[in-house]
């Protein structure tokens, strides 16, 4: 037989995609066994919380005004997720849920294959290492949320293409991923930014020159946020206001607010989640800084997951683990461990998912 | 060939300022959308209701209601959050209130650290009429009005406590929204 590190990249992919499949679809069926009463909704039983949100819009697009007993709109999530989801509905026939985890399923082996064939742009240093980091990425707890049917999955995959395309000086791709990763999520212009950021300083002494003849860099990280705004200007012709998505965030308390104090008031209020939430912010930034510093996680990336884990401390501490843990460079990092601590690791994570996953099949608040 | 290069550069500056300005400027929202997130005049969504306010009316911070305006969060099971400093009712008074007619309500206070209670000012169309001393639990007030409230004219009853803190920020929890007057209900009656 032989082994998986000897198959060709785009088949060690579908194996390492299997494996986490399959460790989701163990727990999955071991909660089922202990709670038959949710046998039959199946693998419904995955799509939970946020996930009605995208299928609301996946099966009726979004609303125009939001509902009248408790102002609650479809607006604040953002549309490329819910419109590959309904792609594929309408290519297999499926229903929302099944077509999702499709989806997310597609996308995770995609994901792996761009890492295994792509390592040396994330700084790995081989191909048993980039298994590793897939592995470590797709079995950790968090990772959940890159099966269910969320956008997370969507997202990991648009960053990976759009920075894999700009490393390797594949500018149209890049401009084209990154149009739809600024469609996916509302960080996904964190990326743009920060290879903005990247460009600036290496090019510090020529910016004015770049502007003046504008080469294919400049164009694509132009292009790259166009995704998000025409969201933007649709909402302004479909719901009236262009910025409706924030606006329902905001009355949901999702604004903009003072990152010390949250952080203060998390850390005195003696409670479980607090202090989870504190260590979900603190140990994965200061992990990817750390690494960065090392030459382990490439700048663009740490500073985008540092942005993504401040923003989330910015709109309160509320789902903190889910947006640092879910996505993928701190996962960079787990190949430097000592191989029998890499297996040691390897295995905690998916134990440990398989809990998230019973949990979240019995409609767990906590995992919000 | 190089104009034309700095041509495309001032191509996508027009682009993007044109879209900032559509973004901050387009508004063709219906006008409860606009009363409820962006005037914030409202808090609840009541189409083609109006706020007239016959005498003895409860109005019950656990439900939704045409009268509350600006400055409150959803409905909860028992009551609602102010949102921030100041939580507006506005009644539109179906008869007179003559002066010597009752505003009764039931309040509560989140509770900043260090503090159990805190001073909460009531405010009726922008005078001040009392200031009530409200703590964590429910407590009943009473405040007579020292004048008329004129018929169909919208008469606002204001809430303005001295702080609105989010529990997250004072160490009480994960809520993180910045809360006012706990509201139970309020109910304005005419002089016997």
């Amino acid at each position: 037989m032989t082994p998986i590190s000897q198959l060709p990249a785009p088949l060690r992919a579908v194996a390492l995609g299997m494996i986490s499949l399959a460790a989701i679809g163990a727990a999955l069926v071991i909660a089922l066994v202990l709670h038959p009463d949710l046998a039959p909704r199946g693998l419904d039983n995955l799509c939970r919380w946020d996930c009605g949100w995208y299928r609301s819009i996946a099966d009726g697009g979004y609303q125009v005004d939001p509902k009248p007993g408790d102002l609650q709109a479809n607006y604040a999530f953002y549309p490329a997720f819910p419109g590959a989801a309904r792609l594929v509905m309408l290519l297999t026939g499926l229903g929302f849920a099944h077509a999702a985890l499709l989806l997310n399923a597609f996308c995770t082996m995609l994901f792996a294959w761009l890492a295994l064939a792509n390592r040396e742009v994330l700084l790995l240093r081989s191909d048993r290492d980039t298994a590793i980091f897939v592995l470590a990425f797709l079995l950790s707890p968090w990772s959940l949320y890159n099966h269910i049917p969320y956008t997370e999955m969507s997202f990991n995959l648009m960053v990976l293409a759009t920075f894999v395309a700009w490393r390797r000086e594949q500018f149209v791709a890049a401009a084209l991923c990154g149009f739809v990763l600024t469609a996916t999520r509302v960080t996904g212009i964190f990326l743009p930014l920060m290879l903005l950021l990247e460009l600036v300083l290496r090019e510090r002494w020529r910016v004015l020159d770049l502007l003046r003849a504008p080469d294919a860099r400049f164009r694509a990280l132009a292009i790259m946020p166009l995704g998000g705004l025409a969201f933007f200007i649709y909402l302004g012709f479909h719901v009236g206001d262009p910025l409706a998505s924030f606006r329902i965030q905001a009355s949901w308390n999702q604004a903009i607010r003072n990152p010390i104090e949250t952080l203060i008031g998390g850390a005195l209020t003696k409670s479980r989640d607090g202090y989870l939430s504190l260590v979900a912010f603190i140990v994965p930034t200061l992990l990817v800084l750390a690494g960065w510093w090392r030459g382990r996680v490439p700048f663009a990336l740490a500073m985008t997951a540092t942005l993504i884990a401040c923003s989330a401390v910015m709109s309160g501490l509320m789902s903190t683990p889910r947006h640092t843990l879910s996505f993928f460079p701190v996962y960079l990092l787990v190949p430097m461990l000592p191989r029998l601590l890499q297996w040691l690791v390897l295995a905690c994570l998916a134990l440990v998912q398989g809990v998230f996953v019973y949990f979240w099949v019995l409609g767990n608040g906590a995992l919000v | 060939m190089r104009a034309a290069r700095t041509l495309e550069t001032a191509a996508w500056l027009a682009l993007y300022g044109g879209i900032l300005i559509f973004l901050f400027t387009w508004n063709s929202a219906s006008p409860m959308y606009d009363a409820i997130f962006r005037d914030r005049s409202a808090a609840d969504w009541f189409p083609g209701v109006t706020r007239a306010y016959e005498p003895g009316t409860l109005i019950n911070g656990a439900e939704p209601s045409p009268y509350f305006a600006g400055g409150w969060w959803r409905p909860e099971p028992e009551f609602r959050w102010g949102r921030h400093a100041r939580n507006d009712i506005v009644i539109e008074p179906t008869e007179e209130f003559p002066a010597g007619s009752r505003i009764v309500f039931h309040i509560g206070v989140s509770r900043p650290r260090g503090v159990i209670e805190q001073t909460v000012d009531v405010i009726v169309n922008g005078s001040p009429l009392a200031q009530v001393v409200a703590g964590d639990d429910k407590r009943r007030f009473e405040i007579l009005l020292p004048f008329a409230l004129p018929p169909r004219e919208p008469a606002t009853i204001s809430f303005v406590p001295q702080a609105a803190k989010s529990p997250l920020s004072q160490g009480h929890g994960l809520d993180m929204r910045e809360l006012g007057v706990r509201f139970h209900d309020l109910v304005v009656l005419p002089k016997p």
